[in-house]
């Protein structure tokens, strides 16, 4: 017997037991998710339009997680390797594989099942769909963390996310602001000794037990002792004076590296060219705004230039750093290529967007430059423009209204 | 040469089906029947009941709010039926043909009285022979006001898609009478008559076409809707209006104006991913559907559309062709269900994105289904639907407006020149009916006057 056509006996058999006056009524959202997610649904076209493009929201944010899973598997891959080098091990990549995803792995598994766990209950008690979304959120959030980061902060950080940056508002389509990235900058201003300074970036022993327990061992048994892994954005902002480009390299950090990703830093975010795939991956596939990404860039080599321009002597050292730096380092291009360009929280017309990205990327480039106490930037450049996305979608329409008002002037016969 | 006017956004899609273009007779409908849904605010006042004889041109419905305009039979015979909806709605009247049809007499016209007809005894005369109707205007896709003239007039010569009956095709020796009608155009309106021609139009009737500003349109669907047309060759400011046609009915209208009987005459295209022969079928104005597809559909559960199937309606197989189509298109109803569909490579899935693989392999056609390929979610994409909206319509955003009931706004964001072509909707990946938002703006726009 053909396996749909069991399946989706399975299924009806199931049916009436989650519809009105069943038993587990309560539990429809859950039964709908689980429905379609195995069997496209069979609803047809009512209206005027009777066929249908066959991109649907599960589709387009399947896409957008197999864009992401490159730079979990570099991400993965460097957690093993800075671990392995920080302890003097082998570093071959089978080890650095292995090491990397028995860190990794616990970790997006917390935030899928944590956060799926808000989602389901959000569902249940206000009766709407599953949303999809969550499987990007889900992966887009602990990629941001530092490999070290205890999963009960992922726990905690995921539930504040979906919880507060999405489902108050109506779930997804709804939201203001990203949730990842809500959820990363709660985790970020909750505990900052847990995500920033120059302890966090390379795994310890990584051992499950220690991921589990975190208690046990929160301290500083999970870092490796006596290491200081710091990252190259940390350098070049604690670098006083002259040449930035010279004090990475002493801290052994070159371009390629960076941009291959092979230095210590955040799970997801250490690889621009992972980054660089994703982006391929959205642009070809329409799914991702190449708008964004690219106004982002621009934004953020011309501030650099700006920045490199009115840096004198005693700047800091970072307002040396050369605009490429700044793509390759941090969390940059993550924050462009999967943040950034969230249609949700992102500016929703298309000239908006260009505007919208040319403002993150100078942003970022900005707080990097003028607060090196907090050299990460993007996060919080990308969330103020979640916040002021509708007010340039507003401006953009006003004009685009002015301009339809003046061609309905001017046309005449 | 005329002025080429290339649109550059829309969508040709790649649809399965597309009908050869020879025309074939088809037997004469066992009965044929008027539906007042396709006059858009036309109220509706029977003027006949069941069993009651009727010619060809005897007034079937009036319209309460202007009973000048009516919808006449389309053939000589006795009403069968008024099929009502909900609410006692009328859905159809419907006429069985007599075996010799008698005809209402307005009185031939030769070429000499044609000349000498003013506006308002050819407003009159169109408007008691019912042929008013096939005049509608823009804004509001709704019949034209026979009080107030229109800047212009707009004749679409063009198939609305690749499933429609092409003008160039029907004209064909017809120069005379389509002439006739152009000429009579003039009359109704001070401005002047557009013609809008396909870019490879070739026959003459069209091509030679005088008296008239010709304008050939290139580019994907709609490139020859006549809303999109007089987006771009007369667009209406506002307060004003402008009139239009097609051109088989303006070649009905003109026989009419000259014999002073009702001119039943039709050419419909067939096509579609369910329809087994597909053709030009030479047949009658509201013929029954059957009349056309008998034997020449698939088996299994099927939908009938009469029009263009991103805008057409959904009749049923017992249906009727509406008033202004020129095309029924037959697809099969999408109940099928796929195993992890959203996790496939995707060989044979359409879409205008990259998506699925499919779209790499450069199929041309697809066996499009009526599925509705996933299910309904907040608006979540974005820069999609102005990616094929043919007007510079910002549709997610009018929407928007609409859903908020923000009048201006949806004034401001042009709605009003939305052309309902269907394409926001086709390509939502919210599964969003965007395109019917739109329609019950511009439907609160009407009422709000």
């Amino acid at each position: 017997m053909n396996p749909v056509k069991l399946l989706e006996d399975k299924i009806e058999e199931a049916r009436p037991l989650f519809e009105k006056g069943g038993k587990l009524e309560k539990l429809y959202p859950l039964f709908e998710a689980k429905e379609t997610f195995l069997l496209s649904p069979a609803t047809v076209t009512t209206g005027g339009t009777h066929v249908r493009d066959a991109l649907d929201m599960k589709r387009l944010m399947i896409m957008v997680v197999a864009a992401i899973l490159p730079t979990f598997f570099a991400g993965s891959y460097n957690v093993g390797l800075q671990a392995l080098l920080a302890q003097g091990l082998s570093t071959d990549f089978i080890s650095c594989m292995a090491t990397g995803l028995m860190v990794t792995v616990p970790i997006v598994i917390t935030s899928y099942a944590v956060g799926g766990f808000w989602e389901v209950t959000f569902a249940l008690v206000r009766r709407h769909e599953i949303n999809e979304g969550f499987l990007v959120t889900g992966l887009l959030f602990p990629l941001t963390l530092p490999p070290s980061i205890p999963l009960w902060m992922v726990a905690v950080g995921v539930s504040f996310g979906v919880v507060l940056g999405k489902e108050v508002f109506g779930g997804t389509g709804m939201n203001i602001l990203n949730p990842a990235l809500t959820a990363r900058a709660f985790v970020f201003f909750a505990y900052p000794a847990s995500i920033s300074g120059d302890r966090v970036w390379v795994a310890g022993k990584a051992l499950i037990f220690d991921k589990i327990f975190p208690f046990f061992t929160y301290s500083n048994e999970s870092f490796v002792d006596g290491f200081s892994g710091a990252t190259p954005l940390l350098v070049s902002a604690s670098q006083k004076n002259g040449d930035v480009a010279a004090a990475l390299g002493n801290a052994g950090f070159t371009l390629k590296q960076a941009f291959l990703g092979s230095i210590p830093g955040s799970i997801g975010e250490t690889s621009t060219m992972a980054c660089l795939i994703g982006a391929y991956i959205l642009i070809v596939t329409g799914v991702g705004s190449w708008r964004i990404m690219v106004s982002c860039v621009a934004g953020a080599l011309a501030m650099a230039a700006l920045m490199n321009g009115v840096a004198g002597p005693e700047s800091a050292g970072i307002m040396h750093l050369p605009g490429m730096w700044h793509l390759m380092l941090g969390g940059f291009m993550f924050g462009t290529v999967f943040m950034a360009t969230d249609p949700v929280s992102a500016a929703r017309t298309e000239r908006g967007k260009i505007i919208y990205g040319l403002l993150i990327g100078a942003l970022a480039v900005l707080i990097r430059s003028v607060n090196p106490a907090y050299p990460e930037g993007v996060m919080l450049a990308i969330l103020f423009l979640n916040i002021l996305a509708p007010l340039i979608d507003y401006t953009v329409m006003q004009g685009h209204f002015a301009r339809r008002k003046a061609w309905r002037g001017a046309k005449n016969v | 040469m005329p002025t080429t006017i290339s649109i550059r956004r829309g969508l040709d899609l790649k649809i399965a089906g597309r009908p050869a273009s020879k025309i074939l007779e088809a037997p004469r409908p066992a009965r044929t029947a008027v539906q007042p849904d396709d006059l858009r605010y036309f109220r509706p006042r029977l003027l006949v009941k069941e069993g009651d004889a009727v010619k060809a041109g005897t007034p079937l419905l009036e319209d309460k709010d202007d009973p000048r305009i009516v919808l006449v039979s389309p053939a000589g015979g006795t009403v069968a039926s008024v099929h009502r909806g909900e609410r006692r709605k009328i859905l159809e009247v419907i006429i069985e043909l007599a075996g010799e049809e008698t005809f209402e007499e307005h009185g031939a016209l030769d070429d000499d009285a044609l000349q000498g007809l003013t506006r308002e005894a050819l407003t009159e005369r169109l408007l008691k022979g019912g042929f008013w109707p096939l005049l509608r205007q823009r804004p509001f896709a709704c019949v034209a006001n026979p009080d107030t003239p229109p800047k212009a007039i707009l004749v679409c010569a063009t198939p609305q898609d690749d499933f429609d009956t092409d003008p160039d095709i029907v004209l064909r020796g017809q120069e005379k009478d389509f002439q006739s009608g152009l000429d009579l155009l003039a009359k109704l309106t001070d401005g002047t008559v557009f013609l809008g021609i396909g870019k490879n139009a070739q026959c003459p009737a069209l091509t030679d076409a005088k008296g008239v500003e010709t304008r050939r349109f290139a580019g994907p669907y709609p490139a020859g809707d006549p809303a999109v047309q007089i987006y771009y060759a007369c667009p209406p400011k506002s307060g004003e209006t402008v009139w239009y046609i097609r051109a088989q009915d303006l070649l009905a209208l003109a026989r009419f104006v000259k014999t002073g009987r009702y001119s039943t005459e039709r050419v419909i295209a067939l096509g579609g991913p369910a329809v087994k022969e597909r053709q030009l079928f030479k047949t009658r104005v509201g013929a029954s559907i059957e009349s056309i597809t008998d034997g020449r559909l698939e088996e299994g559960e099927l939908r009938v559309v009469s029009g263009s199937v991103l805008s057409g309606r959904k009749v049923p197989r017992t249906g009727f062709v509406g008033l202004y189509d020129t095309a029924v298109f037959v697809l099969r109803e999408g109940r099928e269900r796929e195993l992890l569909s959203f996790f496939m490579p995707g060989l044979n899935k359409y879409t205008t994105t990259n998506t699925y693989l499919g779209s790499f392999l450069g199929k041309s056609e697809y066996a499009l289904d009526t599925n509705l390929r996933g299910s309904l979610r907040n608006f979540t994409q974005s820069g999609i639907y102005e990616s094929v909206c043919p007007v510079d319509i910002w549709p997610e955003q009018t929407a928007k407006a609409v859903l908020a009931g923000d009048i201006e706004e949806m004034e401001q964001h042009g709605i009003l020149d939305c052309v309902e072509c269907g394409l926001c909707t086709f390509v939502c990946p919210s599964k969003i009916e965007v395109g019917s938002i739109l329609r019950d703006g511009i439907d609160l726009i009407r009422k709000e006057g």
